[in-house]
């Protein structure tokens, strides 16, 4: 039981307290850029948690069965930046032939996913806070997870905006900037709820 | 150092090489058949079709055989070459091409007050309704010009766009983009149009545009096929394309010049040992241009004859041709 309640506070801590976007600013480029509407927001949710999760698995193994025996751990993030690439390409192609559907919902989000800081920071988050495999996989899940619900609550946020009748200067950009800054206030009222 | 190397030339080696066998085993074989029907569509993803451009038009086409042939921008051989790609019939709309049907250039058609703002026709037309005198013709500030996707409409010195029909593929795009719906597509064959489509009386049209028509009804009268009619909608009379025989005597008869014919057919000629003097062409053509003795030969005069072509069609013994052809 407390095992189990620990990878729960695990997950609710990076997915809501430590919110990657809201709180620790990675991936804010797809944050303002998928943005506008919530079929892509969720499109775009789905293809982080999967490459996320996936990712941070692989990048473990990398990280301590080749990297540190060799003593090479400055090579981190050249290393995580390739691997992570090589293996969104490689999930593209897998799913593009097993399952055209989901290839088809994924979109031109899966491949944009090679770029995104998010995933690798992640990956060097899990080295930095010396977690286990394991943990290392549901902190990835609960970060993409809190990716994806940041994603989805702007989005809804946007598409209210597109109606609302915003001072010219503010148009576009500009107030979706500070409706972040207001959506990522909000978030901090989480802090303190896992240490 | 050199471990360094190694690991990462190793990881980057062993990367390339699952994702090389992960291509030949997980390829998928696009469908050689669109990627030919592909090659042949036009390639100007205008839109036409309905489809979000000729890529998915040829995915479509390919995989759904209900799939109308809904470009308009292929020509009718092309068109037949997908045909027998598919292995099925098409039906292929006959090629249409935009007709602008107004003629008040600046000259001719003043302006109520002068324009300031965005040099876009559908801009200027929030404005009061638009500023030129007419409240049918042509704003001459371009956007077909703009929107259209294969170069065909150019403005001309005189303010007004011309259609390159050699380019022009009829797919539409000005038609929708022009907001005075001054622009129509009309088969490529059509070749006489009646460039008005103001509905102000006479004494109005007269006031606003030189040119514009006025309803004298003298293209409907002069008309011998009986191809130009008038609706009760006040506008314009109407020519009716499957009727008409491109004479032009409405074109020469309009007093304001505003009937156009984009290509004037050429004048036919008899085949002299051909002709068995049966009279036949003699009877049927509407301007007196043919002449002879029955059981002679006829002869054509060029200065009556308006290319019609109704003694061609008429003629039993394939005797007549237009002139220029064998």
């Amino acid at each position: 039981m407390h095992i189990f309640l620990h990878y729960v506070l695990l997950v609710v801590g990076s997915a809501l307290v430590n919110n990657f976007v809201l709180h620790r600013f990675l991936g804010i480029c797809p944050f303002l850029g998928v943005s506008k509407s919530t079929d892509t927001a969720v499109g775009m949710g789905m293809a982080v948690i999967f490459v996320m999760t996936l990712a941070s698995f692989v990048v473990w193994l990398i990280n301590y069965y080749l990297l540190l025996p060799y003593g090479l751990v400055y090579l981190q993030t050249i290393v995580f930046i390739l691997v992570i690439a090589s293996l969104v390409q490689l999930v593209e192609m897998i799913i593009q032939r097993v399952s055209p559907p989901l290839y088809q919902a994924l979109g031109i989000y899966l491949p944009l996913i090679t770029t995104n800081c998010a995933v690798l920071g992640v990956a060097i988050l899990n080295i930095q806070l010396k977690y286990d495999l394991l943990e290392a996989c549901v902190f990835a899940l609960g970060a993409s997870v809190g990716f994806g619900l940041a994603l989805v609550i702007f989005s809804g946020m946007r598409e209210n905006l597109e109606l609302s009748d915003v001072p010219g200067a503010f148009k576009g950009t500009p107030i979706a900037l500070i409706t972040a800054g207001i959506l990522s206030l909000a978030f901090m009222g989480f802090s303190g709820l896992v240490k | 150092m050199l471990d360094a190397v190694f690991v990462i030339g190793g990881v980057g080696f062993l990367a390339a090489l699952v994702l090389g066998i992960a291509a030949v085993t997980f390829a998928v074989k696009p469908d050689p058949k669109e990627a030919e029907v592909l090659d042949l569509l036009p390639g100007a993803n205008c839109g036409a079709c309905g489809y979000a451009g000729c890529a998915a038009f040829a995915h479509a086409l390919v995989q759904d055989p209900d799939t109308p042939m809904a470009c308009t921008a292929v020509d009718a051989d092309t068109a037949q070459r997908i045909s027998s790609l598919l292995g099925r019939e098409l039906d292929v709309a006959g090629p249409m091409v935009a007709s602008v049907r107004c003629m008040g250039s600046k000259d001719s058609a003043g302006s109520r007050f002068s324009y300031v703002g965005p040099m876009d026709c559908r801009a200027a037309q929030l404005v009061a309704g638009g500023y030129k005198a007419c409240g049918y013709g042509c704003l001459g500030l371009g956007t077909c010009e703009a929107v259209c996707p294969f170069d065909a409409i150019h403005m001309g010195a005189d303010g007004l766009p011309e259609v390159v029909l050699e380019r022009c593929t009829g797919c539409g795009t000005c038609v929708d983009a022009c907001p005075r719906g001054i622009i129509r597509l009309v088969p490529k064959d059509a070749l006489v149009e009646l460039r008005c489509v103001s509905l102000d009386s006479p004494k109005v049209m007269k006031g606003a545009c030189d040119i514009g028509c006025i309803k004298c009804m003298l293209c409907v009268n002069v008309c011998p096929f009986d191809a130009i009619d008038v609706l009760d909608n006040g506008g314009p009379p109407v020519i009716d394309q499957d009727k008409c025989h491109r004479c032009s005597l409405c074109v020469d008869v309009c007093p304001r010049g505003v009937i156009d014919i984009y290509r004037v057919p050429q004048k036919v000629r008899i085949v002299e040992d051909r002709c068995i003097g049966c009279s036949i062409c003699d009877q049927v053509c509407p301007f007196d241009a043919i002449s002879g003795e029955p059981k002679g030969v006829y002869v054509v005069d060029l200065d009556r004859c308006r290319g019609c072509g109704l003694c061609v069609d008429k003629c039993p013994k394939d005797a007549i041709v237009r002139v220029g052809d064998a």
